[in-house]
Protein backbone atom coordinates (compact mmCIF):
# COMPACT_ATOMS: atom_id res chain seq x y z
CA UNK A 1 0.00 0.00 0.00
CA UNK A 2 1.52 3.50 -1.03
CA UNK A 3 1.31 6.53 1.35
CA UNK A 4 -1.67 8.83 0.45
CA UNK A 5 1.18 11.57 0.46
CA UNK A 6 3.56 9.87 -1.74
CA UNK A 7 3.64 12.89 -4.18
CA UNK A 8 5.51 14.69 -1.52
CA UNK A 9 8.34 11.95 -1.87
CA UNK A 10 9.01 11.97 -5.59
CA UNK A 11 8.51 15.32 -5.42
CA UNK A 12 11.94 15.58 -2.88
CA UNK A 13 13.34 12.76 -5.05
CA UNK A 14 12.71 14.81 -8.22
CA UNK A 15 14.60 17.38 -6.86
CA UNK A 16 17.57 16.17 -5.11
CA UNK A 17 19.84 16.74 -8.41
CA UNK A 18 17.97 19.89 -9.28
CA UNK A 19 18.08 21.91 -6.30
CA UNK A 20 22.03 23.45 -5.39
CA UNK A 21 22.83 22.45 -2.08
CA UNK A 22 20.19 20.10 -1.77
CA UNK A 23 22.14 16.80 -1.65
CA UNK A 24 24.39 17.99 0.60
CA UNK A 25 22.17 18.75 3.43
CA UNK A 26 19.83 15.50 3.16
CA UNK A 27 23.38 14.10 3.98
CA UNK A 28 24.03 16.36 6.81
CA UNK A 29 20.54 16.85 8.23
CA UNK A 30 18.03 14.38 6.52
CA UNK A 31 15.45 15.22 9.12
CA UNK A 32 15.50 18.91 8.34
CA UNK A 33 14.79 18.11 4.36
CA UNK A 34 12.26 15.46 5.21
CA UNK A 35 10.61 17.91 7.70
CA UNK A 36 10.65 20.61 4.96
CA UNK A 37 9.44 18.15 2.13
CA UNK A 38 6.50 17.42 4.58
CA UNK A 39 6.86 13.47 4.98
CA UNK A 40 4.34 11.80 6.81
CA UNK A 41 5.84 9.31 9.34
CA UNK A 42 6.02 6.23 7.47
CA UNK A 43 7.53 8.28 4.52
CA UNK A 44 10.32 9.67 6.30
CA UNK A 45 10.64 5.97 8.00
CA UNK A 46 10.43 4.39 4.50
CA UNK A 47 13.31 7.16 3.50
CA UNK A 48 15.37 6.23 6.62
CA UNK A 49 15.65 2.60 5.90
CA UNK A 50 16.28 3.80 1.92
CA UNK A 51 16.19 0.34 0.57
CA UNK A 52 13.66 -0.51 -3.16
CA UNK A 53 11.07 -2.01 -1.45
CA UNK A 54 10.74 0.61 1.46
CA UNK A 55 10.88 3.45 -1.32
CA UNK A 56 8.51 1.51 -3.32
CA UNK A 57 6.08 1.05 -0.46
CA UNK A 58 5.52 4.99 0.06
CA UNK A 59 4.90 5.30 -4.08
CA UNK A 60 8.69 6.37 -4.91
CA UNK A 61 8.81 6.44 -9.20
CA UNK A 62 11.65 3.43 -9.17
CA UNK A 63 13.78 5.91 -11.34
CA UNK A 64 14.09 8.47 -8.48
CA UNK A 65 14.15 5.50 -6.22
CA UNK A 66 17.61 5.05 -7.72
CA UNK A 67 18.39 8.98 -7.09
CA UNK A 68 17.88 8.35 -3.91
CA UNK A 69 20.16 5.17 -3.90
CA UNK A 70 22.92 7.26 -5.51
CA UNK A 71 22.61 9.75 -2.95
CA UNK A 72 22.05 8.25 0.15
CA UNK A 73 24.15 5.12 -0.34
CA UNK A 74 28.03 5.05 -1.12
CA UNK A 75 28.52 2.03 -1.79
CA UNK A 76 25.97 2.18 -5.07
CA UNK A 77 27.19 5.42 -5.65
CA UNK A 78 30.63 3.77 -5.57
CA UNK A 79 29.33 1.02 -7.89
CA UNK A 80 27.12 2.85 -10.72
CA UNK A 81 29.93 5.30 -12.15
CA UNK A 82 32.28 5.26 -15.05
CA UNK A 83 35.08 6.37 -13.52
CA UNK A 84 37.10 3.50 -14.12
CA UNK A 85 37.05 3.51 -17.62
CA UNK A 86 37.46 7.23 -18.36
CA UNK A 87 41.25 7.08 -18.82
CA UNK A 88 40.71 4.45 -21.56
CA UNK A 89 38.01 6.77 -23.21
CA UNK A 90 40.60 9.76 -23.17
CA UNK A 91 43.04 7.72 -25.47
CA UNK A 92 40.23 7.66 -28.16
CA UNK A 93 40.87 11.21 -28.54
CA UNK A 94 43.15 12.52 -31.56
CA UNK A 95 46.10 12.44 -29.59
CA UNK A 96 44.82 10.78 -26.60
CA UNK B 1 19.32 13.95 -50.61
CA UNK B 2 21.21 13.74 -47.00
CA UNK B 3 22.59 10.13 -46.76
CA UNK B 4 22.65 8.03 -43.61
CA UNK B 5 26.26 7.32 -43.55
CA UNK B 6 26.73 5.29 -40.33
CA UNK B 7 24.17 3.57 -37.92
CA UNK B 8 24.41 1.68 -34.58
CA UNK B 9 22.36 0.72 -31.60
CA UNK B 10 24.25 -0.14 -27.90
CA UNK B 11 23.44 -0.20 -24.57
CA UNK B 12 24.21 2.99 -22.49
CA UNK B 13 26.02 2.88 -19.21
CA UNK B 14 29.07 1.08 -17.68
CA UNK B 15 29.53 0.66 -14.48
CA UNK B 16 32.50 -1.10 -11.99
CA UNK B 17 34.27 -4.06 -13.64
CA UNK B 18 35.53 -5.01 -10.00
CA UNK B 19 34.97 -8.40 -10.03
CA UNK B 20 33.96 -8.79 -13.82
CA UNK B 21 36.97 -7.24 -15.54
CA UNK B 22 36.36 -9.97 -18.56
CA UNK B 23 32.84 -9.06 -19.20
CA UNK B 24 33.04 -5.86 -18.64
CA UNK B 25 36.87 -5.33 -21.23
CA UNK B 26 34.17 -7.47 -23.74
CA UNK B 27 31.52 -4.55 -23.23
CA UNK B 28 33.97 -1.66 -23.63
CA UNK B 29 36.17 -3.15 -26.09
CA UNK B 30 32.36 -3.55 -27.95
CA UNK B 31 31.29 0.05 -27.17
CA UNK B 32 34.81 1.40 -28.81
CA UNK B 33 33.97 -0.42 -31.93
CA UNK B 34 30.47 1.05 -32.31
CA UNK B 35 31.59 4.25 -31.88
CA UNK B 36 34.97 3.68 -34.31
CA UNK B 37 32.04 2.63 -36.64
CA UNK B 38 30.09 5.40 -36.60
CA UNK B 39 32.58 8.60 -36.58
CA UNK B 40 34.87 6.79 -39.44
CA UNK B 41 31.62 7.59 -41.95
CA UNK B 42 32.86 11.26 -41.52
CA UNK B 43 29.70 12.08 -40.08
CA UNK B 44 28.13 15.83 -40.52
CA UNK B 45 25.57 15.25 -37.62
CA UNK B 46 25.07 12.45 -35.17
CA UNK B 47 21.16 11.83 -34.21
CA UNK B 48 21.28 9.94 -31.03
CA UNK B 49 18.31 8.80 -29.90
CA UNK B 50 17.61 7.57 -26.05
CA UNK B 51 16.13 8.52 -22.71
CA UNK B 52 16.06 11.16 -19.41
CA UNK B 53 16.69 9.21 -16.49
CA UNK B 54 14.51 11.74 -14.72
CA UNK B 55 17.14 14.50 -14.73
CA UNK B 56 15.80 16.62 -17.21
CA UNK B 57 12.51 15.67 -17.91
CA UNK B 58 10.22 15.68 -14.82
CA UNK B 59 8.10 12.96 -13.85
CA UNK B 60 4.20 13.84 -15.30
CA UNK B 61 6.22 14.82 -18.36
CA UNK B 62 3.11 14.28 -21.53
CA UNK B 63 5.62 14.53 -24.01
CA UNK B 64 6.55 10.99 -25.95
CA UNK B 65 9.01 12.01 -27.53
CA UNK B 66 11.69 15.46 -26.87
CA UNK B 67 14.36 16.97 -28.71
CA UNK B 68 17.28 18.91 -27.71
CA UNK B 69 17.72 21.94 -29.25
CA UNK B 70 20.31 24.07 -28.03
CA UNK B 71 23.90 24.75 -29.56
CA UNK B 72 25.44 23.37 -26.22
CA UNK B 73 24.85 20.28 -24.48
CA UNK B 74 27.14 19.72 -21.43
CA UNK B 75 26.81 16.66 -19.83
CA UNK B 76 24.48 16.55 -16.52
CA UNK B 77 27.60 14.88 -15.16
CA UNK B 78 26.00 11.95 -13.21
CA UNK B 79 27.58 8.48 -12.55
CA UNK B 80 30.92 10.77 -12.94
CA UNK B 81 30.31 11.40 -16.60
CA UNK B 82 33.07 14.50 -17.22
CA UNK B 83 31.26 17.75 -17.67
CA UNK B 84 32.94 18.44 -21.19
CA UNK B 85 30.63 19.96 -23.70
CA UNK B 86 29.23 18.68 -26.95
CA UNK B 87 27.90 20.77 -29.28
CA UNK B 88 24.26 20.53 -30.76
CA UNK B 89 22.55 21.18 -33.41
CA UNK B 90 19.97 23.66 -33.18
CA UNK B 91 18.61 24.45 -37.09
CA UNK B 92 18.32 20.43 -37.39
CA UNK B 93 17.14 19.70 -34.64
CA UNK B 94 14.26 22.65 -35.03
CA UNK B 95 13.92 21.75 -38.23
CA UNK B 96 13.18 17.94 -37.85
CA UNK B 97 10.32 18.38 -34.85
CA UNK B 98 8.47 21.10 -37.25
CA UNK B 99 8.92 18.20 -39.90
CA UNK B 100 7.95 15.47 -37.54
CA UNK B 101 4.54 17.67 -36.50
CA UNK B 102 4.08 18.27 -40.06
CA UNK B 103 4.16 14.22 -40.54
CA UNK B 104 1.64 13.62 -37.56
CA UNK B 105 4.54 12.86 -34.94
CA UNK B 106 4.92 15.04 -32.05
CA UNK B 107 8.43 16.11 -30.48
CA UNK B 108 8.77 18.67 -27.71
CA UNK B 109 11.61 20.73 -28.23
CA UNK B 110 14.19 20.83 -25.59
CA UNK B 111 15.80 24.29 -25.56
CA UNK B 112 18.12 23.16 -22.23
CA UNK B 113 19.32 19.73 -22.04
CA UNK B 114 21.68 18.79 -20.21
CA UNK B 115 22.46 14.97 -21.42
CA UNK B 116 22.82 11.69 -18.24
CA UNK B 117 24.56 9.27 -18.85
CA UNK B 118 21.69 7.68 -21.01
CA UNK B 119 23.32 10.16 -23.76
CA UNK B 120 26.42 11.23 -22.62
CA UNK B 121 28.14 7.96 -22.60
CA UNK B 122 27.06 6.81 -25.92
CA UNK B 123 28.52 9.93 -26.81
CA UNK B 124 31.95 9.65 -25.51
CA UNK B 125 32.27 6.18 -27.60
CA UNK B 126 30.65 7.96 -30.53
CA UNK B 127 32.22 12.18 -30.44
CA UNK B 128 35.13 11.25 -28.23
CA UNK B 129 36.48 14.84 -29.54
CA UNK B 130 33.27 16.38 -29.11
CA UNK B 131 33.20 17.63 -32.63
CA UNK B 132 30.55 16.20 -34.54
CA UNK B 133 27.13 18.11 -33.91
CA UNK B 134 24.90 16.46 -31.74
CA UNK B 135 21.33 15.87 -32.15
CA UNK B 136 19.70 14.48 -28.92
CA UNK B 137 16.08 12.40 -29.33
CA UNK B 138 14.74 11.17 -26.53
CA UNK B 139 11.94 8.84 -25.89
CA UNK B 140 9.90 9.61 -22.72
CA UNK B 141 9.86 6.06 -20.59
CA UNK B 142 8.93 7.43 -17.79
CA UNK B 143 5.44 9.00 -19.04
CA UNK B 144 2.12 6.90 -18.38
CA UNK B 145 1.10 4.93 -20.67
CA UNK B 146 5.29 4.54 -22.22
CA UNK B 147 5.14 5.65 -25.71
CA UNK B 148 4.26 2.21 -27.86
CA UNK B 149 6.89 0.73 -29.95
CA UNK B 150 5.18 1.02 -33.27
CA UNK B 151 5.27 4.74 -32.19
CA UNK B 152 8.95 4.56 -31.99
CA UNK B 153 9.23 2.63 -35.17
CA UNK B 154 6.48 5.67 -36.89
CA UNK B 155 9.81 7.98 -35.54
CA UNK B 156 12.25 6.20 -37.11
CA UNK B 157 10.56 6.03 -40.22
CA UNK B 158 9.58 10.20 -40.05
CA UNK B 159 13.57 10.85 -39.68
CA UNK B 160 14.96 8.82 -42.38
CA UNK B 161 12.13 10.68 -44.41
CA UNK B 162 13.36 13.93 -42.66
CA UNK B 163 17.03 12.95 -43.87
CA UNK B 164 15.79 11.85 -47.16
CA UNK B 165 13.53 14.83 -48.11
CA UNK B 166 14.31 17.94 -46.41
CA UNK B 167 18.10 18.03 -45.38
CA UNK B 168 20.53 19.19 -48.05
CA UNK B 169 22.19 16.87 -50.35
CA UNK B 170 25.79 16.71 -49.13
CA UNK B 171 25.11 16.20 -45.64
CA UNK B 172 26.03 12.49 -43.85
CA UNK B 173 24.16 11.60 -40.91
CA UNK B 174 24.89 9.03 -38.36
CA UNK B 175 22.19 7.37 -36.21
CA UNK B 176 22.58 5.91 -32.64
CA UNK B 177 19.81 4.01 -30.97
CA UNK B 178 21.38 3.72 -27.09
CA UNK B 179 19.57 1.62 -24.08
CA UNK B 180 18.52 -1.36 -22.68
CA UNK B 181 18.81 -4.28 -22.62
CA UNK B 182 16.45 -6.07 -20.17
CA UNK B 183 16.56 -4.34 -16.53
CA UNK B 184 14.88 -3.53 -13.71
CA UNK B 185 15.91 0.18 -12.48
CA UNK B 186 15.13 0.74 -8.44
CA UNK B 187 14.06 -2.97 -7.61
CA UNK B 188 15.94 -4.52 -5.00
CA UNK B 189 16.48 -7.54 -7.23
CA UNK B 190 19.20 -7.56 -9.81
CA UNK B 191 17.78 -9.53 -12.97
CA UNK B 192 18.71 -9.73 -16.71
CA UNK B 193 16.71 -11.88 -18.65
CA UNK B 194 18.82 -13.45 -20.96
CA UNK B 195 16.46 -15.24 -23.18
CA UNK B 196 14.34 -12.04 -23.65
CA UNK B 197 17.25 -10.26 -24.58
CA UNK B 198 18.67 -12.92 -27.03
CA UNK B 199 15.35 -13.37 -28.42
CA UNK B 200 15.50 -9.76 -29.06
CA UNK B 201 19.29 -9.68 -30.49
CA UNK B 202 18.05 -12.84 -32.77
CA UNK B 203 14.79 -10.98 -34.22
CA UNK B 204 17.44 -7.47 -34.86
CA UNK B 205 20.17 -9.54 -37.26
CA UNK B 206 16.99 -11.64 -38.87
CA UNK B 207 15.05 -8.95 -39.82
CA UNK B 208 12.06 -10.00 -38.42
CA UNK B 209 10.49 -6.76 -35.93
CA UNK B 210 6.83 -7.08 -37.08
CA UNK B 211 6.63 -9.07 -33.91
CA UNK B 212 8.59 -6.71 -31.54
CA UNK B 213 6.61 -3.91 -33.17
CA UNK B 214 3.09 -5.29 -32.68
CA UNK B 215 4.27 -5.92 -28.78
CA UNK B 216 3.10 -2.97 -26.19
CA UNK B 217 5.16 -1.09 -24.16
CA UNK B 218 3.87 -3.61 -20.87
CA UNK B 219 4.34 -6.77 -22.63
CA UNK B 220 8.00 -5.43 -22.76
CA UNK B 221 8.22 -3.96 -18.81
CA UNK B 222 6.94 -7.59 -17.47
CA UNK B 223 9.65 -9.49 -19.92
CA UNK B 224 12.36 -6.94 -19.75
CA UNK B 225 11.78 -4.54 -16.65
CA UNK B 226 11.17 -0.75 -17.14
CA UNK B 227 14.98 -0.56 -18.04
CA UNK B 228 14.31 -3.06 -20.91
CA UNK B 229 12.11 -0.54 -22.19
CA UNK B 230 14.72 0.96 -23.80
CA UNK B 231 15.08 -1.36 -26.69
CA UNK B 232 12.45 1.22 -28.15
CA UNK B 233 15.41 3.49 -28.91
CA UNK B 234 17.06 0.29 -30.85
CA UNK B 235 13.54 0.24 -32.76
CA UNK B 236 13.84 4.04 -33.87
CA UNK B 237 17.21 3.85 -35.32
CA UNK B 238 16.39 0.44 -36.95
CA UNK B 239 13.25 1.61 -38.39
CA UNK B 240 15.19 4.56 -39.90
CA UNK B 241 17.45 2.33 -41.26
CA UNK B 242 15.30 -0.59 -42.27
CA UNK B 243 18.01 -1.83 -45.26
CA UNK B 244 20.51 -2.33 -42.75
CA UNK B 245 22.37 -5.50 -42.04
CA UNK B 246 22.74 -5.57 -38.33
CA UNK B 247 25.96 -7.55 -36.61
CA UNK B 248 25.93 -8.17 -33.34
CA UNK B 249 29.15 -6.62 -31.86
CA UNK B 250 28.63 -8.00 -28.03
CA UNK B 251 26.15 -9.47 -25.74
CA UNK B 252 26.88 -9.81 -21.61
CA UNK B 253 24.49 -10.14 -19.30
CA UNK B 254 25.80 -8.66 -16.69
CA UNK B 255 23.60 -9.51 -13.46
CA UNK B 256 26.47 -6.92 -11.26
CA UNK B 257 25.36 -4.28 -13.11
CA UNK B 258 21.78 -4.48 -13.32
CA UNK B 259 21.80 -4.98 -16.91
CA UNK B 260 21.91 -7.02 -19.89
CA UNK B 261 24.68 -5.08 -22.29
CA UNK B 262 24.72 -5.59 -26.19
CA UNK B 263 25.16 -3.43 -28.89
CA UNK B 264 25.22 -3.69 -32.75
CA UNK B 265 26.53 -2.17 -36.00
CA UNK B 266 23.98 -1.56 -38.78
CA UNK B 267 25.97 -1.94 -42.42
CA UNK B 268 24.33 0.12 -44.44
CA UNK B 269 24.18 -0.84 -48.57
CA UNK B 270 26.68 0.77 -50.54
CA UNK B 271 28.71 1.69 -46.86
CA UNK B 272 31.84 -0.33 -46.77
CA UNK B 273 32.01 -1.87 -43.36
CA UNK B 274 34.47 -0.19 -40.86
Amino acid sequence: MTDACDGNVNALLGRLFQEPGLLQRLRSDREAVFREAGLSPQQCAALREGSPDALARVGADPILRMHYLMASNPEIAGHVTIRDFLDDLRKERRGG
Amino acid sequence: MAEITSAAVTSHILMSPRTVEDQAARVFNGMLQIGRHLRAAKPDVLVIVSSDHLFNIPLGTPARFLIGTGASLMPFGDMDVPREEFRGYPEFANAFANFAAASGVAIEPLERFSPDHGTAVPLMFANPDHDIPVVPVLVNYSRDPTPAPNECWQLGETLARFISVARPATERVALLGAGGLSHWVGYAQSRVNEAFDRSFLAAVTGGELAPWRAKSAAEIEREAGNGGLEIMSWLTVLAAAPQSRPEIIYYEPMVSWMTGMGGALLHLPGHAAQ
